[in-house]
């Protein structure tokens, strides 16, 4: 005979079971102290992509990374553009195995803004774009290849791909860089480049500079359809790219101005894919509802009409409208929203040209607006490469935008953060970013 | 039975998932010849070392190369190493593997040249011979020493993607040269070393 209370301890024990394995909520913020005393050695002008990579945790981190990257590359910072994209591919390029959140985000009643943000291929792209950049400037040209070819797999692996490898510009960048390294001219990837992009050229063997210009803002993300479900890509309509980007040169042998060629549009390369792959993360849950909430309209129609037929029917009508009733608690249980976290520092337009330039000769970029507006200077530029193979990079518009994650769901966000598995992940994050 | 019902308790708070998860989980030394808790598609420092141990037993049994009686000069840097392949990579990890273990196996039958000390090597020199430094206890050279050989390498890699089920996979191939400064000739290469892996994400990101 067991006695009583050993056997109110087994039950304290059992049913202390799924508590202990069901993740409980938990205090994750850091303390003011704790975020104050990080960001005091940050540098003023990056202090505010710190304070949202420390506080937004690993959901928001790959956004948050490479947020803080570009801003860094604006301001000059390059070793920190580069430590933050790094961080960024690290976690694009981990791979999630049995990852509660993963779980949650597949789940049909979780919504899809669970996840770890990774973003849509054209971001991904953008982020091994970036670092590729990044790894011309240094001289770095295996590298600066790798990072350009990467860019150019993320933009293909969307499923049900259509449109394979028409990002002409990764394209080029991976000729260049190939040319960049010796021993062979690139020209498989140069006319991949003008397979994506008609018009583009293989830049002639004596030019050792190149110049990449963006323009104008990337797309945005929207959340469509009945259920919210469908993500679609915007652009932005009332700000439009500017028309031209110069390159102008003190003469020492090239021309004295050069201009871009537009060679990439991001919102082609979003749109392009982003209609048909929502459909592969999205379609089962946007379907599930559907399909619930038809069978919870036919099992309490069928349910009711047997009710109403009489006595003997009544009881399978009752059933069968419970039935229906299950259904429809399911179909208003589905979250099927779509994940509208965006990069929202991208431009709209990639322009490419190559020159002859010798390594003193000083460059002003001028972009021309279609408005009549005076040419604008750029709002960052970055200069580097080596003697045989340099780079200038501008952009038009400035990537110091203010604010937190674009997009974000507060709700999810906070959450999220409550849960306690997740404070743990947050906090190892902000240990890792306190020895960068 | 007390006691059992205690350790039932303590198992029972204890060896779950969500508490593993929230203690972290501290540095643990891996064996760098397996593979560890975090692998990817690409290239991981087993595959390094195994190519490295590879080359050095081929060439030790090169008797045209490590049995002669002068031991030749070779120059291996990683800068020689070209990575065309999707993998970022830092080319020093395959130079500096190569380097130690060839020279440590060798034990004085192969001499190394170190190029990427060239400008060291050539500002020291102007300072003994301009007198802003003694000649130091090992005697003046007419000039910096030639290599006979060079070590050279390729990454190359082939990408694809199983769109139905998200799998991804990444073949990388390395090939190591051992080439004749003199006359230009290959005189050792490698077998080519082969990784293939894949690797499905547990959710899908399009």
């Amino acid at each position: 005979m067991i006695p009583a209370r050993t056997t109110l301890l087994l039950a304290a024990a059992l049913l202390a079971l799924p508590a202990a394995a069901a993740p409980r909520q938990a205090a994750s913020a850091p303390t003011p102290e704790e975020t104050a005393a990080f960001l005091a050695t940050r540098p003023d002008g990056l202090k505010p992509y710190w304070a949202n990579l420390w506080a937004g945790g690993e959901r928001n981190a790959v956004l948050n990374f490479q947020r803080l990257g570009l801003a860094a590359m604006q301001l000059g910072d390059f070793a920190t553009a580069e430590k933050a994209f790094d961080a960024a591919l690290l976690r694009i390029e981990g791979v999630y195995g049995n990852n509660r959140l993963a779980a949650r985000a597949r789940s049909t009643f979780a919504r899809e803004a669970n996840k770890d943000f990774k973003g849509e291929p054209y971001e991904r792209a953008m982020a091994y774009y970036y670092r590729g950049l990044l790894y011309l400037r240094a001289g770095d040209y295996g590298n600066a290849r790798a990072s350009f070819k990467n860019a150019e797999f993320q933009d293909s692996v969307s499923e049900s791909e259509e449109f394979q490898a028409d990002f002409a510009a990764m394209n080029y960048l991976i000729g260049w860089s190939t040319r960049c390294m010796g021993g062979s001219d690139g020209a498989a990837d140069f006319a991949a480049a003008a397979r994506a992009q008609p018009g583009i050229t293989m830049p002639p063997r004596d030019h050792n500079l190149l110049l990449v210009a963006e323009t104008g803002a990337g797309p945005i993300k929207l959340q469509d359809g009945a259920l919210r479900e469908k993500l679609v890509f915007r652009r932005r309509e009332a700000n439009p790219p500017e028309q031209q980007a110069l390159f102008q040169f003190a003469a020492s042998g090239g021309p004295a101005v050069v201009a871009a060629q537009p060679v990439s549009s991001l919102a082609f390369q979003a749109t392009t894919r982003g209609g048909r792959a929502i459909d592969g993360i999205l379609k089962g849950k946007a379907s599930f509802k559907a399909t619930t909430g038809g069978i919870a309209n036919a099992a309490f129609n069928a349910g009711f009409a047997l009710m109403g037929n009489g006595r003997d029917n009544s009881n399978a009508g009752a059933v069968l409208a419970g039935v229906g009733a299950l259904f429809a608690l399911f179909s208003s249980a589905a979250r099927a929203e779509a994940d509208v976290r965006y990069w929202d520092q991208l431009p709209e337009t990639l322009g490419l040209a190559t020159t002859v330039a010798a390594a003193a000769d000083p460059v002003d970029v001028r972009f021309i607006n279609g408005d009549g507006r005076p040419p604008s200077p750029p709002a960052a530029l970055m200069q580097g490469g080596d003697a045989s193979c340099r780079i200038v990079w501008a952009r038009s518009r400035t990537a110091l935008v203010p604010g937190d994650v674009r997009g974000d769901d507060d709700r999810v966000r906070a959450s999220v953060a409550r849960r306690r598995d997740t404070a743990a992940r947050n906090r190892q994050l902000r240990e890792a970013l306190m020895q960068m | 039975m007390r006691i059992f019902v205690t350790l039932l308790l303590l198992a029972a708070t204890a060896a779950t998932p969500a508490l593993a998860q929230r203690r972290g989980q501290g540095a643990v030394d891996v064996n760098p010849m397996a593979p560890g808790p975090v692998s990817g598609t690409g290239i991981e420092m087993r595959d390094i070392i195994a190519m490295s141990d590879t080359i050095v037993r081929d060439l030790m049994q090169r008797a045209d190369i490590t049995g002669t009686a002068v031991p030749p000069r070779i120059i291996l840097e990683g800068a020689r190493i070209r990575n065309q392949s999707s993998q970022r990579l830092d080319t020093d990890l395959f130079s500096d593997q190569l380097r130690s273990n060839l020279m440590r196996a060798a034990a004085g039958k192969l001499r190394f040249l170190s190029r990427e000390s060239i400008q060291d090597v050539l500002d020291e020199r102007d300072r003994k011979r301009q007198g802003q430094a003694d000649v130091g206890t090992r005697g003046l050279t007419k000039a910096v020493a030639g290599g006979d050989y060079r070590l050279i390498g390729r990454i190359t890699s082939q990408d694809a993607r199983n769109n139905d089920n998200g799998m991804t996979q990444r073949a990388t191939q390395v090939v190591f040269e051992l080439v004749d400064m003199e006359n230009a000739e290959t005189v050792y290469i490698s077998q080519p070393f082969v990784v293939v892996r894949a690797q499905r994400d547990d959710i899908v990101y399009r």
